[in-house]
């Protein structure tokens, strides 16, 4: 009998289960989060590296997220739901808003934290169809309502913060987030120094309806931007276009739940919506007839969400969309 | 020598492990003898541990009112709730990474000879804040109703609980659970919270959490040998639980899926002395989820030790996964048994990463044994 007791036990010492690929991954995930509990940012990535990739499973995509954007001290109840946040957001001047949020404080292009809030944007939203272009339509397909809005809405708060990032930095804020008020003593007026005509054209006429950026002289938009190559220029400037269209495509695609905490966010998709229809509708007559690169700038890239497609855009076209956009909307 | 060493490097290696281990009714005695308890459930819990224990019991036994209650020990962490604040932000960071636990349970039962049979009603909630970039909710609440029905026979020798003897057995049970659930990961900013908290009504909150049914059978297997002579007797047991345990989910818009009731097998062994006087002493030590292949060897020791002042009064104390203390107190008069102490359960991914302090009290009622 005492045989067969001892019998019994080892075999059950010996038989051991090992896990399953699913608890593998929720392993990894619950690591990764245990250690963003602590702030541990590569540990949490390296945990979430312990198994592949998970472009199909949402708790796995929204923590490397967290984990990129961890690399830049970012948190999201301490930025968004604290003082100066999500409340303080005025739909009418969203550009000022963000750039006056405590986390506008760029004084270098593709800083690191500027870089990792990017990389946890990237994460977030592409992963949504095989062609790797953001849509929060695709992403409620392939993810259901619920982790597709949890998605969304993480991605929307990083946007916020990222948005204000990139325009406090190149439209030189003020204390107060307008532009040109020239805080950081950058000295630009404009975004961006203006050379296509239409989009010269766009300045010289809107002068005093533009903010701080009242004339196109060749030399009035960021530094940051120019002396470089054109391709690195497109890149920067086409991150704020996709930062924006992504945020857009969000709120105009996701029901946001009724919550006092989300201030009037609610608003802003309608908002925007009718001005880039108005910014449409005003790349016509001595806007629309120069350089045939710059032609139709607006409605060409009004709905491009990737980075890439973005950057296929003609640098004219991208020009001419800060001029008669970004300058109109951010003063 | 050479062995000595080796063993310890790896009981106290680090690798995988996969957090607490989702228990049905747990016995207030065995969590305060540090869950050390697969030899010596020969209370009103027999069958949520080793059906096999029932062939140790004798005549009748009734169980109809013994409620007990699990929460946290806010005692380490008063500051946590007086400080709560409103807002978000306030809010994570006074709970960031501290595991709650709400745990209701009743199973009334009876045994008669070697058979026994508990009701199951047990709520269990479980919620950890964790990350402090996206603020995320991770929660596990069951709530399982159901019978679990078990019997036990002696293969070889003869045991009595007041007379004692040698015997080994065979004990095995069957258990039908009806389980709601919420499981999921919530962003305490993020759209699902928020949309469910929106909803105003709790059953409508709840329901947009994910809130979801369903049911099965399982079976349980178990052995036992106890070789009592004189004042002292040793027990050595083996329990496989949930050796198979399907719940099916009810069809639900999300395609979620309740949580499984995952196979354990845990070995027991205990040694208990009648020290005269009134006075006993029991030592008990359990291996636990040897199923699990993982080389944290020390998350699966349980140690135990129970020291018997009067019938009416015993102390107790534990010990698992290298730190985690467990301690406290029965007291019993003719018609009501109070437990009530404190232990602490592994909760992390990995062994002393994050443990849970709780306190678990406990009430029996009117409970009666007749032995003919």
């Amino acid at each position: 009998m005492g045989k067969l007791v001892l019998s019994i036990i080892i075999l059950s010492c010996f038989y051991s289960c090992g896990k399953t690929e699913d608890e593998e991954v929720r392993s990894a995930i619950n690591q990764a989060k245990y250690y963003l509990s602590a702030l541990k940012c590569s540990k949490a990535q390296d945990s979430l590296d312990e198994v592949d990739f998970q472009e199909d499973n949402a708790d796995y995509i929204s923590t490397y997220a967290s984990a990129f954007a961890c690399y830049a001290g970012y948190g999201e109840v301490d930025i968004l739901f604290g003082d100066g946040g999500l409340t303080t957001i005025d739909p009418s001047n969203l550009f000022a808003s963000l750039a006056s949020f405590s986390t506008s404080n760029e004084t270098t292009a593709d800083s690191s934290n500027y870089a990792a809030i990017n990389n946890a944007i990237t994460t977030l939203l592409s992963f949504d169809n095989a062609a790797g272009t953001p849509s929060a339509i695709d992403r409620e397909s392939k993810f259901g309502t619920k982790k597709a809005g949890d998605l969304s809405m993480q991605a929307l708060y990083l946007l916020f913060v990222q948005l204000g990032k990139h325009f406090a930095l190149y439209g030189n804020k003020g204390n107060d987030g307008s532009k040109g008020g020239d805080l950081e003593g950058f000295g630009n007026t404009c975004i961006y120094s203006y050379t296509t005509e239409d989009a010269v054209d766009y300045i010289t006429a809107g002068s005093g309806s533009l903010g701080s950026c009242s004339a196109a002289t060749g030399s009035e938009g960021s530094d940051f931007l120019e002396g470089i190559t054109e391709a690195l220029a497109k890149e920067r400037l086409c991150r704020g276009i996709i930062y924006y269209n992504n945020l857009i495509d969000i709120l105009s695609n996701t029901t946001l739940p009724a919550s006092d905490l989300l201030g009037s966010i609610g608003d802003i998709g309608s908002t925007f919506t009718t001005l880039m229809n108005t910014a449409v509708a005003a790349e016509t007559g001595v806007f629309n007839d120069g350089d045939t690169d710059g032609l139709n700038a607006i409605s060409t890239l009004k709905d491009i969400t990737s980075q890439t497609d973005c950057e296929a855009v003609t640098i004219e076209r991208i020009e001419k969309f800060y001029a008669i956009f970004f300058e109109t909307v951010y003063q | 020598m050479k062995k000595i060493i080796v063993f310890l490097i790896l009981i106290f290696s680090e690798l995988l492990s996969a957090g607490e281990t989702r228990t049905l009714a747990r016995s207030p005695r065995g969590l305060l003898m540090g869950d050390a308890y697969t030899s010596q459930a020969t209370d009103d819990f027999t069958l949520f541990y080793n059906p096999a224990l029932l062939a140790r019991h004798a005549g009748f036994s009734f169980y109809p009112l013994n409620p007990s209650l699990t929460a946290p020990n806010a005692l380490n962490d008063m500051e946590r709730f007086t400080e709560l604040g409103e807002t978000p932000a306030e809010i994570s960071a006074a709970l960031m990474d501290y595991p709650v636990h709400i745990g209701l349970d009743y199973s009334p039962g009876f045994k008669l000879g070697h058979f026994g049979l508990s009701a199951l009603v047990n709520y269990n909630t479980n919620f950890i804040l964790q990350n402090q970039v996206t603020p995320v909710l991770d929660v596990d609440h069951r709530y399982d109703r159901g019978f679990i029905a078990g019997y036990a026979i002696p293969l070889k020798g003869s045991y009595h609980p007041e007379r004692g003897g040698e015997q080994f057995s065979i004990g095995f049970s069957t258990k039908y659970i009806q389980r709601e659930s919420i499981y999921g990961s919530y962003n305490l900013t993020g759209y699902s919270l928020l949309d469910a908290i929106s909803q105003g009504e709790i059953d409508d909150v709840l329901n947009a959490l994910g809130r979801i049914r369903g049911s099965g059978w399982g079976f349980d297997l178990g052995l036992d040998y106890i070789n009592s002579q004189g004042p002292s007797s040793f027990a050595i047991s083996l329990a496989i639980l949930d050796l198979y345990t399907i719940l099916h989910t009810d069809a639900n818009e999300d395609d979620l899926e309740v949580q499984e009731q995952n196979l354990a097998i845990n070995l027991g062994m205990s040694w208990t002395a009648d020290l005269g006087g009134g006075f006993d002493f029991t030592a008990s030590l359990d291996l636990k989820n040897l199923e699990e292949a993982s080389n944290q060897y020390a998350e699966k020791i349980f140690l135990g030790a129970e020291f018997g002042l009067t019938p009416a009064l015993s102390i107790y104390a534990g010990v698992n996964s290298v730190d985690n203390y467990s301690y406290g107190l029965k007291a019993s008069t003719g018609l009501l048994t109070l437990f009530a102490g404190f232990y602490t359960t592994e909760t992390g991914e990995v062994l002393q990463q994050q443990d849970s302090n709780r306190a678990v009290i406990y009430l029996s009622f009117l409970d009666f044994k007749f032995e003919p």
